[in-house]
């Protein structure tokens, strides 16, 4: 009688808990309609701009680098809410951004290719620039003479990790980041190392792990392709969190902020999670 | 047992917890990171190692629940290597108070194996002192033939290094070997990510399936990297010390809710996984006499240390 109970309450519960995220669902994606039409009758985007503008000045602190996870089952992250994201992040000075995707072309994955300039010196086709030229030069015109007129272009983001106190137009840096990049790269690595390791180097590194640990730090970062700072800050675009195999060796100390699937992504969001990871205090163990 | 309480369940308790057992999926494998201790011992103007201590009180009942939630697997993240930058009279009364629960430990081996529990102590223990590494060498071998419930403390841990030591476990394999092109050797395309995952310190369980931190911080500092890709995180803002049977309660709701979302992305990685190792030959004789032989040599030094 009692596990009979027991099951109807239970059952009760998933049905008030599926009920419940079905209303907040219904109303994140009103919000989201309202919101873009509200966006949509402004017609251009410069009362973000200044909103994150006045934002900018109660920021401690600003990541060097953010990386943007898409869960393989979202729909909503398309190539319209990644411009949007760039945009933000190249103007308050993040210098690097990664994305690391996981669905399918056919379930609304978005090559980078296809809106950002590719780095000319890049072969595989990975490493990006926003914006490209042509918006690039859009936005400093339309910057000299709408919003933020005041403020100078600057050629450097931020200052050791600070938020600095005006807007930047240097083009963003971009990175795909493929699911084999995470545990496949590691394994390629201990493969190479393998191969050579009756090599001088190979056996100088097994004497001591951590001239280990750095030799495949220093691998790792040369497979990728790319020697940025490790990412601080996660955006992760699902209805739970999750990594989904992101980049196992480098997110250890990354700060995750999930922006659940269906709501809307603006400057209010992305100010807010900016001001979560300014609030957090990183120990490094200590 | 002293590591697991006689916590006394309310009706409401019990009631609460045999609906979620009877509901839903309960997670097998749950790991826990114990943050907060210190700065709930700066509120409670207690010192920091009475902090850490009531934290291990709060371990004893989560265990508890786990036990009584049908959870079989616990893996709790007790100290980093990067808590060695801490200071000396901070790391060591940690170590003080590991001295105290493993010492305790050892006295109660019987009830351990009457509930069929096996400690395993994951991570770099060479650096901790002499004396602890006995002791932890001691527990895990007491402990190794019980196999209803697992409980890994990660100590002396963080996953770089765990990374680290799987890849040097491979680099290493062939020293006892006077034929480098025997038939033993491992072949360069039999390393893949399935032969380093059993490499790993966590190499006989299996992957968390949700991964529990305290005090409000949404980063994994080090812990587990390569094995949460498909785990549930749960983050909450209450401090270790301070959480409740409700806390605890509301994770696993959170995890029923989220697993049936990641379902078809762990049944992807699942297969993925299989099939890496048919065509790796994984489940070749070399590659297993391979890792029987990285168990055997980790027992060996399991034994050594035991006999310090």
């Amino acid at each position: 009688m009692l596990q009979i109970l027991c099951i109807l309450i239970g059952r009760l519960l998933l049905m008030g808990i599926g009920a419940y995220e079905l209303l907040q669902q219904l109303y994140y994606r009103l919000h989201a309609l309202a919101s873009r039409s509200y966006d949509y009758w402004q017609c251009d985007d410069k009362h973000e701009f200044v909103f994150i503008r006045a934002a900018l000045d109660k920021l401690q602190k600003l990541p060097q680098h953010l990386v943007l996870v898409i869960a393989p089952d979202d729909c909503y992250v398309n190539d319209v809410l990644l411009k949007r994201v760039f945009g933000y992040a190249q103007f308050v000075g993040i210098p690097y951004l990664s994305v690391y995707d996981k669905r399918t072309p056919s379930t609304g994955y978005v090559h980078l290719s296809q809106l950002c300039q590719t780095m000319a010196s890049d072969t595989n086709d990975r490493h990006f620039l926003w914006p490209p030229k042509e918006i690039k030069e859009q936005i400093q015109h339309q910057h000299s003479n709408g919003c933020c007129s005041k403020t100078a272009v600057v050629t450097n983001g931020t200052v050791n990790g600070y938020a600095s106190k005006g807007p930047h137009y240097t083009q963003l840096q971009v990175y795909q980041i493929d699911s084999a990049d995470g545990h496949a790269l590691i394994a390629d690595v201990c493969r190479e190392l393998y191969e050579t390791r009756k090599s001088a180097q190979v056996e100088g590194m097994l004497k001591e792990r951590q001239t280990l640990h750095d030799g495949i730090n220093a691998m790792l970062s040369k497979r990728l392709g790319f020697v940025v700072p490790e990412p601080e800050l996660g955006i992760v675009f699902a209805r739970q969190t999750c990594t989904y195999g992101l980049l196992p060796w480098h997110v250890r100390f990354t700060e995750f902020h999930t922006h659940r699937g269906g709501r809307y992504f603006n400057a209010k969001s992305f100010v807010k999670i900016l001001y979560k990871y300014a609030r957090c205090e990183q120990r490094w163990g200590k | 047992m002293s590591w697991v309480s006689d916590y006394q369940y309310t009706c409401l308790q019990k009631l609460a917890f045999q609906t979620l057992q009877l509901t839903g999926y309960v997670p097998h494998h749950i790991a826990f990171v114990m943050d907060g201790n210190r700065r709930f011992a700066r509120s409670k103007h207690i010192d920091k190692i009475e902090g850490h201590s009531l934290g291990f009180a709060k371990l004893a009942d989560v265990l508890r629940w786990c036990l009584d939630m049908g959870i079989r697997e616990v893996t709790t993240f007790a100290f980093s290597i990067e808590n060695f930058k801490r200071s000396s009279e901070e790391v060591e009364g940690l170590f003080n108070l590991a001295r105290e629960k493993f010492s305790t430990l050892l006295a109660e081996t019987s009830r351990l194996d009457e509930h069929g529990i096996q400690i395993r102590v994951i991570g770099n223990i060479e650096l901790l002192p002499k004396d602890l590494q006995r002791l932890v060498a001691t527990a895990m071998l007491r402990t190794e033939r019980n196999d209803k419930l697992f409980l890994n403390v990660a100590f002396a841990y963080t996953s770089r290094d765990e990374i680290t030591q799987a890849v040097e476990a491979v680099l290493k394999n062939n020293n006892d070997d006077d034929d480098d092109e025997g038939q033993d050797a491992l072949q360069p395309t039999d390393i893949n990510e399935r032969l380093l995952e059993a490499c790993l310190y966590t190499r006989h369980s299996p992957p968390p399936d949700l991964v529990f931190r305290t005090s409000g911080e949404t980063r994994l500092s080090d812990f587990m990297m390569w094995q949460l890709s498909t785990s549930v995180l749960y983050f909450t803002d209450v401090l270790w010390p301070q959480i409740t049977i409700w806390n605890f309660l509301a994770s696993i709701v959170a995890y029923q809710r989220d697993r049936c979302r990641l379902e078809a992305f762990r049944r992807q990685e699942r297969l993925h996984s299989v099939h890496l190792a048919k065509s790796s030959e994984f489940y070749s004789l070399r590659v297993q006499k391979f890792l029987l032989k990285l168990d055997a040599n980790r027992r060996k030094l399991l034994i050594s240390l035991a006999s310090n």
